[in-house]
Formats: structure tokens, sequence, C-alpha cells
């Protein structure tokens, strides 16, 4: 992790990055007919800024998301998001297409999402993104409660607001324990690049997640 | 506002490791030396050429070992009971290498029980006395050796009771169905949210 975190600070100017903490919750309920709810929050907390080591409250978000099975693989997902940074309140609706595929040692998913960000004083941002993850197995075929796992994400998000484009891409390392099916636990660092065509921003999240089926 | 979130937070934690499934079912990683013996000389007399893989697979009322390898480019899946006495052997094949006569036969059950159907996996399974099984993967005459009981196992996707699932199907060297069961899917929820 360490490592990791050095190889990402030496990766941009240093003014351009920034590293924090990203706890996540994430519950998800099963619903009849093949559909399920999914309820995601997280925060923020900034510990380095431009070159400064100061923890700070960046945000945190709320979001709401109805999935429906549309294959055994495939489903269908529409929900919102509310992110409450200082005093405002930024809102988006989400549209998402994901597959996951069972393969000999590993799983994949492929999710596609478009999103639609509203905040006062501001245009409407829209953004179509793309996300590969996979999960990959340390012991045996696949993975069983009390055994560990990596999980690695790759996320390609493109920007419209006004006339502008801003292309970001996500890189995740992640350590995963399942406790049971229900319970997974994960820690990691994911790096967000973003401003290609000015000057490089790199951001780096410390991320604690927790996923519950309830 | 944060306490109240933490608050529920580790409420639902502790609940629902509660309510967790006692269902326990594991497969991992062995070495040689925890194999036992009759499995070793057994899977010693093929004449695999490539590495074998050991596990062990954990179940509520069962344990059992397993060796997997390729060999002449297809995947070999040997399962013994925990004391090395062989139970099957599962080679992964395609459509294609089932007779034509079992697999109509297979589709027709099929396509009579669901609308939709996708096959995710087949296995021809082979069972019978150890020094035929042995005999018949060397020879690689198991399609029509007769001391061996030749049967289907299939993976399959469709669609039952409103809900898509997956199942695993076997049948008898005739295309007769044997048994059925409802594969548990994993959840997936870390690779979709």
């Amino acid at each position: 992790m360490f490592m990791l975190i050095v190889c990402s600070y030496h990766l941009t100017a240093q003014s351009n990055f920034q590293l924090g903490l990203l706890p996540v919750v994430n519950v998800n309920k099963k619903l009849q007919k093949d559909f399920k709810l999914n309820f995601k929050t997280e925060t923020r907390q900034i510990i380095l800024h431009e070159d400064i080591f100061e923890l700070k409250h960046g945000l945190l978000d709320f979001s709401l998301v109805l999935a429906k099975k549309i294959g055994l693989s495939s489903s269908l997902a529409g929900g919102y998001f509310l992110r409450f940074r200082d005093d405002r309140l930024i809102q988006r609706s989400i549209q998402q297409f994901s597959i996951t595929q069972s393969k000999n040692f590993y799983r994949v998913s492929h999710r596609f999402t478009s999103d639609q960000t509203f905040s006062e004083n501001e245009e409407t941002s829209f953004r179509l993104r793309y996300r590969i993850a996979g999960q990959f197995a340390l012991n045996g075929q696949s993975v069983n409660p009390r055994e560990f796992y990596i999980k690695l994400n790759n996320e390609y998000l493109n920007e419209w607001q006004s006339n502008d484009h801003e292309l970001e891409i996500r890189i995740g390392v992640f350590l995963g324990y399942e406790i049971n099916d229900n319970n997974k636990l994960e820690f990691g660092l994911e790096n967000r690049l973003d401003s290609f065509t000015t000057e490089l921003r790199n951001r780096a999240w410390i991320n604690t997640a927790w996923y519950v089926a309830i | 506002m944060k306490k109240l979130l933490f608050t529920i937070f580790i409420l639902i934690f502790f609940l629902n490791l509660v309510n967790a499934q006692t269902k326990y079912e594991k497969e991992y990683r062995i070495n040689t030396e925890e194999v036992p013996q009759p499995a070793l000389e057994f899977v010693k007399a093929l004449n695999f050429t490539k590495k074998i893989k050991w596990y062990k697979e954990e179940g509520l009322d069962k344990i059992s070992i397993e060796a997997k390898t390729k060999h002449l480019s297809r995947n070999y899946s040997i399962e013994f009971s925990k004391t090395g006495v062989i139970e099957d052997i599962e080679i992964k094949i395609n459509t294609s290498e089932i007779p034509t006569n079992v697999y109509q036969s297979i589709t027709q059950l099929l396509s009579a029980k669901y609308q939709k159907v996708k096959f995710s996996k087949i296995q021809l399974q082979l069972s019978g006395d150890q020094e035929s099984m042995a005999q018949s993967i060397n020879n690689q005459d198991f399609e029509t050796n007769e001391l061996i009981t030749k049967r289907y196992e299939i993976e399959l996707k469709a669609k039952e009771n409103g809900k898509f699932q997956k199942f695993e199907f076997l049948f008898d060297h005739n295309g007769e169905l044997l048994s059925k069961a409802i594969i548990l899917l994993k959840n997936s929820d870390i690779l979709e949210f």
C-alpha cells in the first residue's frame, strides 16, 4: 500500500496530488422478481492537498439504486444520488447496465453507466462511464467464506458540461476478505486521474469498503 | 448525524453476522503431501504429463479430494473420497462430443421445460471400478468401454418461475434425466456497485 501511494505521488506534479480516505458502506437488499435495491454511502476525508498534510472533511454521498436482472448475468439499474459538499447539495440521476461473468478462477464485470448531475448555479453535466472490474480468488478456484481475494477496477469517465469535455480514469487495487457470502470487507487504493489536456491531476483514495447483503 | 449513521451500520453488521447463512462450502489448494496415498497412486497410474493440481473440498457433510489437470487438450477433474477412494472422473467436453441421439434427447427435454436455455459447462462423468477407469483413460476408449458408466453433467442457464437461474442437470448415457439441482450463484454486489 505504501509503495502504491509513493508511486502515485510521483506520477504527477506534487501540487496536483491529493491523498485521502474513502470509507464506503454498500448495502444490498434482494427483492422479489429479480429486483435488488442498492444503498451506498461514502465520505471523503482529505489527508494531503497541495503539499499540505491536514485532515479535512471533503464530502458525504448517498445513493439509492434499483436494479433488475434481465438475464442470468446482466442487470439494468436506475437510481438517485445526493452529495453534501460544504453547504451545497449536488444531485445526480443514474442509469446502469452491467454484465458479470464467472470464469475458472475469477469473475469479471463490465458496467456501463450514464448519469446527469444537477447543482445550483452550475450547468448540468452528463457523464458516460465504463468500468471493468475483476475479482480473483487467492485460494482455490472461487472465493469462499473466510478467504481473501484481490479486486481490480479500471473505469473511464467521460464528462460533458456546457461545451467542455473531460476524461477521468480510475484504477483501483483492493484486498478483500469474504466473511460470508453476504459480508465482504475491502481495503485498497484507488487512483483517479484527470485534466489530461492541461495539468494532470491525481487523486489517490485509501479505500475501505464494507459490502453487506441483508 | 455521523454518530447515528455509525450506530446504524454497526447494528446492521452484527445483526447480519448473526443471521448469516450456515451453509459452508470451501474448496482450496492442498500440497501433494496432504493427498491420501490411494489417490496419489491412482493418478500416478494415469499417463498424464501436465501438472496435477490438488484441491480439498469441504462441505457441511462431506469432504472430498480433487485432482485437476489438462490432458490431450481436455480438462480433467478426478474426485476422491477423503480417504482417497476414487468416486468419478469428469472430462470437460463440447456439445458436438455428445452422441447425436443422446444430444437430441437432452435438448428435447430441456426445450419442453424452458423457452431459452444456454449451456455453460458440459462434463462427461465416468465411474466404475478403479482399474477399468485407469485403463480407459490411458487407452482413451471411455466412449466405447462398456465397463465404464457414462453420464453427462450439464450446467445451464434458464428462466424458471420468472427467475433467471443456473442449474446442474445429470443425464445418463441415453440422455435420460437422472437429477437436477439449482446452483446457488455467488453474490456479485462487489463487482456491480
